[in-house]
C-alpha cells in the first residue's frame, strides 16, 4: 500500500467534499461526452433532445442510440473495473494486484476468442443462436468457468489463502495463454483482426438491450464492494488481526473475489480488454484521500467512470471520422499521468 | 366539344403512368449521392465506373487509386466506427461482406441509413456479376456493362495464355516473412484462387487452409517451381525470399522464379486482377505470349514507390 503519513490524508469532512466533487465532475463529463462527437450537435440542441421525447431527426437517434448506451456502459465499465481494482488491491494487501494478475480477465479473452474462431465451426449453433450477442455471451461464460476453477483450486479445505489464489491464478493464466495461442494459430485472416481488435478494447456499437445486463450486474457489484468498506479497512491491519476483530476474513476475500469475477465479466465482455483503469483509478484516488475504503471505494468508482469517459472523448474524437481503440488511450493517458502523480507525492514527502 | 372531366384526368394519369414506368431513373430511391464505401475493391469499381464524386467516405482499405485515400477515413472494414459514418451524412453505406463489426451496421440499420453488405466474399469469377450490382445500385448500369465488356478483353488474353500452356507449375504465394517465417496461403484463401485461375497449382493447398507460417523442412520438401511475393513498402520482398534457407535450393530459386505483385492489384478482387491474372499466368508459364493486339493496360500501383 501507498501508505501516506498522517498529516497528509485530509480529514472527513474534506473527503466527502472530494467525493461530492468527484460526482459533480462526473455528470459534467456525461454532458460533455454526450455533445462531443462525429456528428455535431450544440448544447441546447442537447437539451432539447434530452428534456423532449419524441423527435425523428438524425440528432435525435445519434444521442438516444449511440452517444447515451456507449455513455452509460463506459461509465459502468470504468466504474467497474476501479472498484475490482481496489478491492483486489486491498485483498492482496498489493499495490500491484490487479483482475488480470490471477487470471480473471484471461477468462473472459479465452471465452471471447474461443467464440470468434470457433464461431464458425465447433461453436456455430451457440454463435447462430444468439448473433451479435454471441462473443459477450462466450466472454462471460469463459469468464465465469475460469474463475470458478480458480476458486476451485484456491480454496482447499477451508481455506482460502492469498497465496494459493495467486499462484492457482498465475497457472491458469498461463494455461489459458497457451490455449489463446492455440486458437490464434488456427484463426482464419478475418478472426485474427477481429481478436486483435478485441484485444485493443471498445466501446462501440452497443446498444440498450446489448447493455443492460452488464449495467445491472456492475451497479449490484459496485454497491456490495461499497459494503465491504468497513471490513476491508480492518483487514488492512492483517488476517490475523482483522480475524480477531471479529471479522470473517475467509469470506471476505472470497466475496472480494467473486464480485471482481461478475465485475470483471460484465465489462470485459461488451468491451474487451481495457487496461490501466483497474490498476490506476484506485492508485491515484489514494493518493488524493488516504486508504479509508468507506471514501476510496465510492471516489475509485466515481474516478474510474471519469476517467474511462474522457478517454473515449479522446477515442472517439482524435481521428474523426475512423475511432482510436480505448484501450490504448487509457494506457497511454494512464500511464505518464500516474507518474507524475506519484513523483509529486514523493517530492512533498521530502524522498 | 364537351369533354367530360374524369377522362383528361384519366388520359393525364396514364401518361404519367406510362412516362413513370419507361424512365427507370425516374425512380428516386437508387439516386445515392452521398455514399460511403468499406471495402477496397467496392472503391475501386466505383472509379472504374468514374462515380467516385459520389463517395464521401472510405475504409483504410481503400487505397486504389489513390486519390481514393485522399477521402474522409471511416477506419478499417472490420472495424467501422458509427458516428464517424454518420458524420459525413451519407445516403447509402455500400460494405464488403466482411463490414462489420455487425453491431455497428446494426446501429446503422437502426438509424436509418440505407445500408448493402455484399453477401458473398470475393471470388475471381464473381467480379463481373459484383461489377453489375455496384452498377445497379448507383443507377449506371450501362457504364457497368460497358466496364465488363472491358474486363473481357483480359479473359480472353488469359484463356489464350492458358490454351498455349502445356505444364501446371507448382506456385507458392508467400504474403510475408514474418519473424523469418514465410506466412503462406493454403487454400480457401484468395491467393489460391488466383493461381488456380492463372493455371498454376498452390502447392501448399495439399497441406493445410488460411494463412499459416511453413517450417523451413515443409518448404524444402515442397520446392515450388514459382514464388510469389507481395511487394510492400517500397521495396520487393524478392530477394529476401530468394536467401532464406527455406527457398535457398527450391526450383524457384535456381530459375529465377521469384516474382513479386502488388497485393490490393492481384488479391483485391477488383476490375484490375483479371489483367493481373493474366500477367501473372505469363510469368508462371514458359513458352506462352499474350495475343497480338493485347497489352497491359491498368496501372500496377497508384503509386510509384510503392511496388
Amino acid at each position: 500500500m501507498l501508505a501516506l503519513s498522517q498529516s497528509f490524508i485530509p480529514v472527513g469532512s474534506a473527503k466527502r467534499m472530494l467525493v461530492t466533487g468527484l460526482l459533480v465532475a462526473c455528470f459534467m463529463i456525461g454532458l460533455i461526452s454526450l455533445a462531443i462527437g462525429g456528428v455535431d450537435i450544440s448544447l441546447s440542441q442537447l437539451v432539447d433532445i434530452l428534456s423532449y421525447g419524441e423527435a425523428n431527426s438524425l440528432q435525435h437517434a445519434v444521442i438516444w442510440e449511440i452517444r447515451l448506451p456507449r455513455l452509460l456502459l463506459t461509465m459502468a465499465v470504468g466504474a467497474g473495473l476501479a472498484a475490482s481494482g481496489a478491492a483486489m488491491q486491498a485483498i492482496f494487501r498489493n499495490p500491484l494486484a490487479d483482475p488480470g494478475l490471477i487470471g480473471i480477465t484471461s477468462g473472459a479473452a479465452l471465452g471471447a476468442i474461443a467464440t470468434i474462431v470457433l464461431g464458425n465451426s465447433l461453436l456455430s449453433t451457440f454463435s447462430e443462436t444468439y448473433g451479435i450477442y454471441a462473443v459477450p455471451m462466450g466472454a462471460f461464460l469463459g469468464c465465469l468457468v475460469i474463475c470458478a476453477l480458480i476458486y476451485k483450486l484456491s480454496s482447499q479445505g477451508n481455506q482460502f489463502t492469498i497465496i494459493s489464489l495467486l499462484l492457482a491464478g498465475i497457472a491458469i493464466n498461463a494455461i489459458v495463454s497457451a490455449f489463446i495461442g492455440i486458437l490464434t494459430l488456427i484463426s482464419s485472416d478475418a478472426e485474427l483482426r477481429d481478436l486483435t481488435f478485441w484485444g485493443m478494447g471498445s466501446l462501440a456499437g452497443n446498444s440498450f438491450k446489448m447493455i443492460t445486463p452488464s449495467l445491472v450486474i456492475i451497479s449490484v457489484c459496485c454497491l456490495f464492494f461499497f459494503k465491504m468498506a468497513k471490513p476491508l479497512n480492518i483487514y488492512l491491519l492483517g488476517e490475523q488481526q482483522a480475524k480477531h476483530l471479529g471479522v470473517n476474513v475467509t469470506a471476505l476475500k472470497k466475496q472480494a473475489f467473486i464480485y471482481t469475477a461478475l465485475c470483471i465479466g460484465a465489462s470485459v465482455s461488451l468491451t474487451g480488454m481495457i487496461g490501466f483503469v483497474g490498476f490506476i483509478v484506485p492508485h491515484i484516488m489514494r493518493l488524493l484521500m488516504g486508504p479509508d475504503h468507506r471514501y476510496l471505494m465510492p471516489a475509485s468508482i466515481l474516478g474510474g467512470a471519469i476517467l474511462l469517459s474522457l478517454a473515449d472523448i479522446l477515442a472517439r474524437t482524435l481521428i474523426l471520422p475512423s475511432e482510436l481503440p480505448i484501450g490504448l488511450i487509457t494506457s497511454a493517458i494512464g500511464g505518464p499521468f500516474f507518474l507524475v502523480m506519484l513523483l509529486k507525492t514523493y517530492q512533498s514527502r521530502g524522498f | 366539344m364537351k369533354v367530360k372531366p374524369w377522362s383528361s384526368h384519366f388520359v393525364l394519369s396514364i401518361s404519367l403512368l406510362c412516362v413513370f414506368l419507361l424512365n427507370p431513373s425516374a425512380n428516386a430511391e437508387s439516386n445515392y449521392e452521398r455514399i460511403v464505401v468499406s471495402g477496397g475493391s467496392i472503391t475501386e469499381i466505383i472509379y472504374a465506373l468514374g462515380e467516385q464524386s459520389r463517395i464521401v467516405g472510405v475504409d483504410s482499405t481503400s487505397v486504389f487509386p489513390v486519390q481514393a485515400t485522399e477521402k474522409a477515413q471511416v477506419g478499417y472494414v472490420r472495424n467501422i466506427n458509427v458516428e464517424g459514418v454518420l458524420s459525413l451524412n451519407p445516403d447509402l453505406l455500400l460494405g464488403e461482406a466482411d463490414s462489420g463489426p455487425d453491431k455497428v451496421i446494426q446501429q446503422l440499420k437502426n438509424i436509418g441509413l440505407s445500408t448493402h453488405i455484399f453477401s458473398e466474399n470475393d471470388h475471381f469469377f464473381a467480379i463481373e456479376k459484383k461489377i453489375s450490382k455496384v452498377a445497379k445500385l448507383l443507377n449506371v448500369e450501362q457504364k457497368g456493362r460497358d466496364l465488363n465488356a472491358y474486363i473481357q478483353t483480359d479473359r480472353k488474353a488469359l484463356a489464350h495464355i492458358l490454351s498455349q500452356a502445356t505444364t501446371k507449375p507448382n506456385v507458392l504465394f508467400v504474403l510475408s516473412l514474418k519473424a523469418g517465417q514465410p506466412l503462406v496461403a493454403g487454400s480457401d484463401t484468395s491467393a489460391h484462387d488466383v493461381i488456380k485461375a492463372a493455371g498454376g497449382h498452390n502447392v501448399a493447398s495439399a497441406h493445410f487452409s488460411g494463412w499459416k507460417p511453413l517450417s523451413t523442412e515443409a518448404a524444402i520438401a515442397i520446392n515450388p517451381d514459382v514464388i510469389i511475393t507481395m511487394g510492400r513498402h517500397g521495396k520487393s520482398q524478392s530477394l529476401d525470399v530468394a536467401k532464406i534457407p527455406h527457398f535457398k535450393y527450391s526450383n524457384a530459386v535456381k530459375n529465377n522464379k521469384v516474382l513479386t505483385f502488388n497485393g490490393s492489384y492481384l488479391l483485391g478482387m477488383s476490375p484490375r486482377t483479371p489483367q493481373a491474372v493474366t500477367e501473372l499466368a505469363k510469368a508462371i508459364h514458359s513458352g506462352v505470349s499474350y495475343p497480338n493486339n493485347y497489352r497491359l493496360r491498368a496501372a500496377q500501383t497508384s503509386d510509384k514507390k510503392a511496388l
